[in-house]
């Protein structure tokens, strides 16, 4: 019982500690978006067409690159903490792998969180700047307040999905790193050799098991339980390592 | 728009991490986001103050314009397809037609009543959409007047239409299935039908040309 609740206290305390030493990651999420709302204001996926007398131009503006953009900060700054330098940041407490993770975890949640709002609401900003300072005429699809809370939702769980797989990433560099060579050759080698063999790739199919899930109940069960399953994987995997290594 | 109850929740969420983010060492990255989640949650009330349309998607079958205008058939059936008609009275017994369509020259359909009401009846059809938006009434039609004997058509000059949408993103239309846009354009016309008395004399000159529908009836 005892030991349980050291084990809360330490995760607490660790937890606050890393809000405030990992602050920088905040920056880059800026930094990260900013550049994405940027490349939006392109106007997405933009056609013309010309026809006798007529020259025709679309733009479509949206969010979805801003989102994308978080998926690959968060996937990075997963990797990042599970670094030396990072891990070794936890020894200024009296700590072990097990409160470590968890307060990794609570760290990436807080993160995925912030990070899923905020490309959520650059939507709004996004339309804003186009309209006012673009002057733009625009069309826009209607959102009621129930599907922007689906989409930041779903935009929480696919940051926090996606955090899991970075987070066992650096967890596997960790072991051995041979991995930081042997994982991108894994995923790029199967979409070549997926190519070559002239087959649908496997990657992408896994991805559509996923990003093709049209029900909101069973697509928040495939995230959760994945992410449950990495982030478990990696705590055992941390657990067998040495206390400081 | 419908996200008026968004600021209360934005705000809501937002808070807890302006507290957060305020309270704890004032580095630049603390000042950075207060002011990036402070400029989104402004952009979300600035959103209250565009004006703009409501996407109407249409996902009918549009008629055919010219499947209906080489039956013969487009004056019965083609209502749908009317942007525009002008009616003008005739005093004499011929009209002659011309044109101004840059240096090349227009084609303009004539269809001949059945009875003589002394009238001439000028009508453009089309169909114009972008990514099944009907943009028909940003169309610039031709100009048409009809003045001493002398039916005068001036095309307009090239014209450039933009149409901006905001779409829904990804992580919403994944659940919604909303995601009725595509980059289509369908350019179809306009074009001009002339109907006519049956016994009126019409001849155009070298920047007209007289197309009768009557024939393909």
């Amino acid at each position: 019982m005892s030991s349980n609740v050291s084990l809360v206290e330490t995760v607490k305390k660790q937890y606050a500690f890393k809000m405030k030493a990992y602050i920088d990651a905040f920056s880059s999420l800026v930094g990260i978006q900013f550049i994405a709302f940027l490349f939006s204001l392109g106007g997405g996926s933009s056609s013309m067409g010309t026809s006798d007398g007529y020259h025709f131009e679309l733009k479509f503006y949206s969010a979805d690159l801003v989102i994308i953009f978080t998926f690959i900060w968060i996937f990075v700054t997963a990797i990042t903490i599970t670094t030396k330098p990072y891990r070794n940041q936890d020894f200024t407490f009296v700590t072990n792998r097990m409160s470590s993770s968890l307060s990794n975890i609570l760290f990436l949640l807080s993160a995925s969180l912030l990070g899923a709002f905020t490309a959520v609401l650059s939507r709004f900003l996004i339309q804003t700047v186009a309209y006012f300072l673009l002057k733009e005429d625009l069309y826009i699809a209607s959102v009621m307040t129930s599907e922007m809370m689906i989409g930041i939702t779903v935009s929480l769980l696919y940051v926090f999905w996606i955090s899991s797989i970075g987070y066992f990433v650096g967890t596997l560099v960790q072991i051995h790193k041979g991995f930081a060579l042997l994982i991108p050759v894994i995923v790029i080698g199967s979409l070549f050799y997926d190519g070559f063999m002239q087959r649908y790739a496997m990657l992408l199919i896994l991805f559509q098991f996923y990003f093709l899930e049209s029900s909101m109940v069973l697509f928040a069960i495939k995230t959760l339980i994945t992410t449950a399953v990495l982030f478990f994987a990696s705590i055992a995997i941390l657990n067998r390592m040495e206390v400081r290594r | 728009m419908t996200f008026a109850a968004l600021i209360p929740m934005a705000v809501i969420v937002a808070l807890p991490l302006l507290f957060f983010i305020v309270r704890v060492k004032k580095k630049v990255t603390h000042w950075l986001l207060v002011v990036y989640i402070g400029v989104l949650l402004l952009s979300v009330v600035a959103a209250f103050f565009i004006k703009s349309d409501e996407p109407e998607i249409t996902d009918r079958p549009r008629d055919d314009l010219y499947e209906m205008l080489y039956s013969g058939e487009i004056y019965a059936k083609g209502s749908n397809l009317l942007l525009k008609e002008d009616s003008f009275p005739i005093e004499g017994e011929k009209v002659r037609v011309t044109s101004s369509y840059g240096d090349e020259s227009s084609s303009v359909y004539i269809e001949r009543k059945t009875e003589d009401d002394q009238k001439m009846d000028v009508l453009a059809y089309g169909s114009f959409s972008i990514a099944k938006l009907d943009v028909a009434e940003e169309i610039v039609l031709p100009a048409v007047q009809l003045k001493d004997e002398t039916l005068t058509i001036v095309y307009p000059e090239y014209q450039k239409l933009k149409t901006s949408i905001v779409m829904n993103e990804f992580t919403i239309e994944q659940f919604t299935g909303n995601k009725k846009y595509n980059s289509e354009f369908q350019i179809d016309g306009p074009i001009l039908l002339v109907r006519i008395p049956p016994d009126l004399e019409i001849e155009a000159d070298s920047t007209t040309e007289l197309i009768s529908i009557d024939e393909w009836k």
